[in-house]
């Protein structure tokens, strides 16, 4: 803390302070662009810190990535678009809000509850890197496979409508996740057509469940002219907007906590932090059926998720050379370009340059409040976009981010193919969100599952390596808790509305 | 039988079709995951089904679907995919923009409506030029033009 | 934002506008490369080959070297197949499109699976690093060192778990060698890649692991490095011997070879100005400072050289994965 507070300075001089200025913005941009997502961001911006100073080429990577992470909720807010698979959970109350009229105040929830989970996770970071990391290297295959198990169980509440919808769409999504070469053995699996062979990368595959259904349901409603809810700036909520939003006190410690837990974890990624918040802030609502219509809640919960893994997600990082996310991943090769090696010597022999990075992030988080602000009192002009025109810009843009990915014509056609199936789906009420979750956790599942049997044969047996251990059993409790919580709920809910059949028919 | 349980009767045949794939997998291990997926898939289409079967929820009617305009997109959908690698991303782009909302707006085509989707065409293909193509370097799919 | 070349490129849109208003088409340089160049490397972005891989082509669009800069694109899976099979059936034979090699894993895997390439596929242009494996254990593991390591293994057949980046990689081969070498039974742990490799070892998930010698120097505070997988002792690790010195046959076969191709059907021309070029450009002082200082072994090789090299290393894997049988 000390050594953070004697460093501080270093990242306000003017050079610094104006690529991290220039960073946030860009950053929100290319965050708010559907298809481009924040490794993609920090990946093609890596090659420009070359040239720089490893101090203000660390800051423009900091801030990129900060405002890139909070830049993905715009566009989920707006059309209904996640620009990361971490914004899926803004968009399930943050795009009804807007569709309410209520665009600027679901930005405002947005960037705030970023900010404040945010400046959690970064104290976290700050605070308790050293007891962290160590915390984050008992995470071996038994833990993984629990955690991605864990995730499978927050499937079932991610759709608004039928459980057994939510666990078939997830079961989907765990299917697709096997296609192309297994990872662990290279042995190809259901390779169907010659496309398949890479697989189906997250990227891809999310622009295609939720920008392609998007775009054919513009286009169904496209020929009328519209909705009677006015898309106007409004002004004079920003106080009103902050202090309430600050009010919700649980929502933003759920997701700032959930976050900060899911970021120390090697490799689970950031990418679920933002839904595992969102399924848990629902579960302790008294009203969860509120979620998923324009819950205010639901989006605090989510965005403090996201940010607050920001922090936590460079420990293993910075002290293990392991990265937390995909993002953090990129980074990784930003450092090593300036001879900066992640470990101990960190801290010690260039502690200028790795406080400053710190600081620069602190301050990022401010940058990108600030800015996302600014830029949601226009957020209404493009609510004001007529469907015709947002459906092809989307495409357009739905395209170009799936080819940029890793160049790739066929993850193209994946993208469309997938995004023409769930359209499809949506019809006849599957939800986009689960089959995400089950692409991304499927890989982790699989993978650990079978590296811990290869460990477990040599050693004390499956049933011991996977069932003993406190994390292991930690976890495991969790699962089950959440699995119980989510069938009591469902029940009494039955019951619920059942009551409330009767009373009506009494009534009448 | 109502909507939801025709849903729950195809994923249930989705899942017995892709267990009898399952054999194209050499590496017995590499198979034991997708297997234990399809068989959690099939039972939980079967119970789909048979809450639908048994209790049956009235269905609310449906607004009928308008073919016409999502298979219109569909199809120039396609033709654009087709035409990406041969005239360049930028270009076809261009094109694909103003053949949908001319084709699916043609209700509103006047010369004035397609001077300004002209205007917002080359805008919106142009800052995504100079953004990603310029400034970035990033790769878009190329054909004989831009 | 981005300093000197961020303003360069915003002059450059500047002049190209001026320029397609004057001719009406931009004007069209002469000879090869008149385009940027596209490199496809076949693991993710932020692993060893991919982060060397932008380091030594940083200095491409130099005129110096080739005028043009170099694109890099990851073509992730299946341990390097999926790029390497879409290099050589889709990518363009113009010169536009390179990829960078790993030796000896798409050897390894061209004779062990039916992979569309195999040396024969592939103009080798130049080679820019050597990363050997070395044979790591968690800091407070009971091995001390490899006599250590082979008695406990022979006494407990199967029983020590040993990491590596994947199946018929580097370390996956250093592993057969070993085990061959000394008599010994080892299970091997493929993960997916050297960094999660390298943790289980750190952790303690794993009893043994092969990795990069770059990754092992880096942490050698929290490892023990018990022996190199090399013919001599390196730089880096002067004080970590080789297998030899143990008296193991283990040789050089796994040392993990980084370098740039072209498809088979490229020009001779093309061929040839890039072999020239881009030994220099490894070699130019800027790469090479920048390697050092991350790190990365560099190992200049010319194209004689590396054919050569791939030569040697296809006769010696024939050998050692006879038992596994080809499903061309």
């Amino acid at each position: 803390m000390v050594d953070f507070l004697t460093y501080f300075p270093q990242a306000l001089t003017p050079i610094n302070l104006l690529v991290l200025v220039l960073g946030v913005i860009g950053g929100l941009f290319l965050g708010a662009t559907p298809g481009l997502s924040p490794t993609m961001a920090v990946a093609l911006l890596v090659p420009f810190t070359f040239h720089m100073e490893p101090a203000t080429g660390l800051v423009l990577l900091g801030a990129v990535y900060t405002a890139t992470v909070a830049g993905g909720a715009i566009s989920a807010i707006l059309i209904n678009i996640p620009g990361a698979p971490a914004n899926i959970a803004t968009l399930l109350d943050g795009h009804p809000m807007a569709k309410q009229g209520q665009a600027q105040k679901a930005l405002y929830y947005c960037f705030i509850s970023s900010l404040v989970g945010g400046l959690f996770g970064m104290v976290i970071m700050i605070f308790f890197t050293p007891p962290l990391a160590e915390i984050s290297m008992e995470f071996g295959p038994s833990e993984m496979f629990w955690i991605a198990v864990f995730g499978i169980s927050v499937m079932a509440g991610l759709t608004s409508g039928s459980v057994l919808k939510g666990l078939i769409g997830g079961m989907f999504g765990l299917l697709v996740s096997v296609i192309g070469y297994s990872p662990m053995l290279a042995t190809p699996r259901f390779v169907f057509h010659d496309v398949l062979t890479g697989g189906v990368a997250i990227v891809p595959a999310l622009i295609g469940l939720f920008a392609i259904p998007q775009v054919f349901s513009l286009m169904e409603t496209a020929h009328k002219v519209t909705s009677d809810v006015e898309f106007k700036p409004q002004k004079g909520i920003l106080w009103k907007t902050i202090k309430e939003n600050l009010g919700h006190v649980k929502a933003l410690s759920i997701g700032s906590v959930v976050g900060s837990i899911i970021g120390v974890i090697p490799g689970a990624g950031g990418q679920v932090a933002g839904l595992i918040a969102y399924d848990q802030v629902r579960k302790f609502s008294k009203n969860p059926q509120s979620f998923g219509t324009g819950n205010p809640e639901g989006v605090a919960a989510a965005e403090s998720a996201n940010n607050a893994m920001v922090g936590p997600s460079l420990i293993p990082l910075l002290t293990l050379s392991v990265p937390g996310s995909p993002t953090a991943a990129v980074l990784l090769g930003g450092l090593l370009i300036h001879g900066l090696f992640p470990g101990p010597d960190l801290f010690r022999e260039h502690a200028a340059v790795t406080y400053t990075f710190i600081a620069s992030l602190v301050l990022a988080q401010f940058a990108m409040c600030i800015f996302g602000i600014m830029m949601a009192r226009y957020s209404h002009s493009v609510m004001k976009v007529p469907d015709l025109e947002m459906a092809a810009a989307v495409t357009v843009l739905a395209i170009f981010g799936t080819y940029s990915v890793q160049n790739s014509f066929d993850d193209v056609i994946v993208m469309f193919a997938l995004g023409t199936i769930m359209y499809i789906g949506r019809k006849v009420g599957f939800s986009a969100a689960p089959v995400v979750l089950g692409i991304i956790l499927g890989v982790i599942a699989e993978d650990n599952f079978l590296k811990g049997k290869l460990i477990a044969d040599t050693d004390v047996g499956v049933v011991a390596y996977f069932f003993t251990g406190s994390l292991n059993v930690i976890i495991i409790a969790l699962c089950v808790v959440s699995v119980g919580y989510s069938v009591f709920s469902e029940a009494r809910q039955y019951k619920k509305a059942q009551a409330q059949a009767k009373a009506k028919e009494a009534g009448s | 039988m109502n909507r939801d349980a025709i849903v729950g009767l195809v994923c249930l045949v989705l899942s017995a079709v892709l267990y009898a794939t399952l054999g194209h997998i050499e590496e017995p291990r590499a198979a034991a995951f997708p297997r234990t997926i399809i068989i959690a898939m099939g039972v939980l289409s079967a119970m789909m089904l048979l809450q639908h079967l048994l209790f049956p929820k009235p269905q609310a009617k449906r607004a009928p679907f308008p073919l016409l305009r999502v298979g219109g997109l569909f199809v120039i959908i396609i033709v654009y995919l087709a035409m990406l690698e041969v005239v360049g991303f930028y270009l076809a782009s261009f094109l694909f923009f103003m053949a949908v909302v001319c084709i699916m707006g043609f209700k509103r085509l006047t010369t004035k409506q397609v001077l300004s989707w002209l205007l917002g065409a080359v805008a919106f293909t142009g800052v995504l030029f100079v953004l990603f193509k310029v400034l970035l370097e990033v790769q878009t799919p190329q054909g004989l033009l831009i | 934002m981005k300093g000197k070349s961020f303003l360069t490129r915003l002059a450059a849109v500047a002049l190209a506008v001026a320029l397609m208003l004057a001719c009406g088409l931009p004007a069209m340089a002469e000879g090869y490369p008149d385009k940027p160049v596209s490199m496809i490397v076949t693991y993710s972005p932020g692993g060893a080959t991919d982060f060397q891989a932008r380091l030594v082509t940083m200095m491409a669009g130099d005129d110096k070297y080739l005028g043009q800069p170099i694109v890099i694109i990851n073509k992730p899976g299946a341990g390097g197949q999926v790029g390497w099979n879409w290099f050589v059936q889709k990518g363009s034979k113009d010169g536009y499109t390179l990829a960078s090699y790993n030796v000896p894993h798409f050897i390894a895997q061209s004779i062990v699976y039916p992979t569309k390439y195999d040396i024969n596929t592939f103009e080798p242009v130049a080679n820019w690093g050597a990363d050997p494996a070395v044979l790591i254990v968690p800091k407070d593991s009971p091995f001390n060192n490899v006599k250590d390591f082979v008695a406990y293994a022979k006494k407990n057949p199967g029983k020590i778990t040993l990491s590596g980046a994947g199946m018929y990689v580097g370390h996956h081969i250093a592993a057969l060698q070993l085990m061959k070498a000394a008599g010994i039974k080892l299970t091997y742990i493929p993960e997916k890649g050297g960094v999660p490799a390298m943790q289980s070892v750190i952790s303690g998930k794993v009893k043994a692991g092969f990795n990069n010698l770059s990754d092992a120097y880096r942490n050698q505070d929290r490892l023990k490095i018990l022996a190199i997988a090399d013919l001599e002792r390196h730089e880096f690790l002067p004080k970590v011997p080789t297998f030899k010195e143990d008296g193991i046959d283990v040789d050089n076969s796994s040392v993990n070879y980084r370098g740039v191709v072209l498809p088979k059907g490229a020009s001779p021309e093309v061929i040839a100005k890039l072999a020239e070029v881009f030994p220099k450009m490894f070699n130019d002082k800027k790469v090479k400072a920048k390697m050092k200082a991350s790190g990365s072994p560099e190992k200049v090789m010319t194209r004689d050289q590396v054919i050569k090299m791939f030569k040697e290393r296809q006769a010696y894997l024939e050998g050692l994965l006879a038992d596994l049988k080809k499903k061309k």
